[in-house]
């Protein structure tokens, strides 16, 4: 998984297949272009003539021909992107992984991690990894949820519950209690006041002060039981828990239930997918996909999950 | 007329609550200091055990293990200053720790499901006793912060409350039990 290795495996497992795909992707793009400027020149024909507001759908709609024409290799590219090339990523991380480019976590995962608990309308995701590492089952996907409302105009609405990569691990300790960890908004805006307040909020349980000051200032931890809590969170592991957000650099919430651990991690963008935008050469794109498995894949080592060295083997 | 009446009212209610909440907060402390002694307790349990394991296979820790059986008597008779109970506590924890040490120079043992299953309950308690007094550290902060902190210091002095000392909590590494049972 080091940098040089992931080099040489990228020019000689992936590289020539991207070179493949990018000409597909050229293909896609330039069938787009080629409606958008047609429906430019209509555009400004039809301007010339009648001076309409409309004409300017025109443009779009050519676009949208473009892209209609060279559906087929569109579906090939993206099909063929996941297969060949993040497939390939992933067994380059660890063998015993396994990837499905359509599946997501199971809304029952979802659902037992207590994480949101807003119901959810719309449970959409893809990108499935799962494998066993050691001895910690691990499976992580994409994952987009959404609730409706309706406005007095009968117009519905989505919102986003959460977006972004959902983790699930087979924790390395026995409990019966649930902990959940949050990122901490009222005390970093209201101070000690914010603190009070969490304190009254009783929904997830009680709310566990913990002695790692850095920790404290970054989440906010709700418990069913404050000594099962500090058991579960033991000093090392919230300073993991404290890197590991400090790596993603994103908002993370983290349950532990029935001894299992569910990770949310929020991302604003959409991974594992080709960019019309962006050529397949470039590196970046495919080292930013690369860092995020192995985010997750890491999850394991970040945590410790692997140390096996109490009653639960 | 009204007014005086409502000052008092408000003063006489911030009162209560603040009352209420130092005596929580004492109760908090009792409570945790409650659940360390659970917690030891729990560990002593699995000594007997231990012991009986360990005593057919280490036939130069005898000395040892005869001690262990004898700290963990006196640390379950009570009836010890607190200073005594943490002495005693740091003898037990040492020794075990030996023990656990001088079982890499008995093979036959190290690879006995019972042993194996043993140290996992073992390093289960200290981490629960690390848990309990962990809790009771974060107990007695609140509370000293009650204690300490304008305006419940005032209803603490009136009830002679004054500050609690934290536990001491040691590190100890630890290691996996064996690469064997990572990969079952």
């Amino acid at each position: 998984m080091e940098g040089k290795s992931f080099d040489s495996f990228y020019s000689s497992n992936l590289l020539p297949i991207l070179e493949e795909l990018e000409a597909l992707r050229l293909k896609v793009r330039k069938n787009v272009l080629m409606g958008f400027g047609l429906g430019l020149l209509l555009t400004v024909g039809v301007f010339l003539f009648i001076v309409a507001k409309a004409a300017l759908i025109l443009p779009i709609l050519g676009a949208g021909i473009g892209f209609a024409i060279s559906y087929k290799v569109h579906k090939e590219l993206k099909s063929r992107f996941k297969k060949d090339i993040i497939a390939n990523m992933v067994r380059f991380i660890d063998e015993t992984l396994s990837y499905d480019p359509n599946g997501k976590i199971d809304k029952k995962d979802y659902n037992k991690s207590k994480l949101f608990t807003q119901s959810v309308d719309s449970y959409k995701g893809d990108d499935y990894v799962q494998g066993k590492l050691g001895a910690t089952q691990i499976k992580f996907s994409e994952l987009h949820t959404q609730y409706k409302t309706t406005d007095k105009d009968g117009k519905t609405q989505w919102h986003t519950i959460f977006k972004g990569i959902f983790f699930f691990a087979d924790f390395n300790k026995d409990f019966n209690g649930e902990i959940f960890i949050q990122p901490d908004i009222a005390e970093k805006m209201f101070g000690f006041m914010g603190s009070a307040l969490q304190g009254i909020n009783k929904s997830k349980g009680d709310l566990v002060k913990m002695e790692n000051i850095e920790f404290e200032k970054e989440f906010v931890v709700y418990a069913s039981d404050q000594v099962e809590a500090r058991y579960v969170l033991s000093t090392k592991l919230l300073q993991r828990i404290l890197d590991f957000k400090n790596k993603t650099g994103n908002k993370i919430y983290v349950s532990f239930i029935d001894s299992n651990v569910f990770i949310a991690i929020s991302l604003n963008k959409n991974l594992f997918e080709v960019s019309y935008f962006k050529s397949l050469l470039n590196r970046g794109v495919i080292d930013s996909f690369n860092s995020y498995l192995e985010l997750c894949v890491g999850i394991v080592g970040d945590l410790d999950l692997n140390t096996r060295i109490w009653t639960k083997k | 007329m009204t007014t005086p009446i409502i000052i008092v009212g408000v003063v006489a209610l911030l009162f209560v609550v603040m009352y209420n909440s130092l005596i929580g907060k004492k109760n908090n402390v009792e409570n945790a200091f409650g659940s360390v002694d659970v917690m030891l307790k729990k560990r002593y349990d699995l000594i007997p055990n231990l012991v009986e394991t360990v005593k057919q296979y280490m036939t130069h820790e005898k000395e040892t293990l005869t001690k262990i059986t004898e700290l963990r008597t006196r640390a379950m008779s009570g009836g010890m200053s607190s200073d005594d109970k943490v002495s005693l506590e740091n003898q037990l924890t040492k020794a075990i720790g030996g023990i656990m040490v001088a079982v890499e120079n008995y093979p036959d043992l190290k690879a006995s499901d019972n042993f194996d299953m043993l140290q996992r309950s073992w390093n289960e308690a200290e981490e629960q006793i690390s848990a309990a007094r962990r809790s009771y550290n974060a107990a007695v902060t609140t509370y000293n912060n009650g204690v300490e902190m304008f305006p419940t210091n005032i209803i603490a002095n009136m009830l002679n409350y004054s500050r609690k000392e934290v536990f001491e909590i040691p590190e100890t590494e630890r290691q996996n039990i064996s690469a064997k049972n990572l990969f079952n």
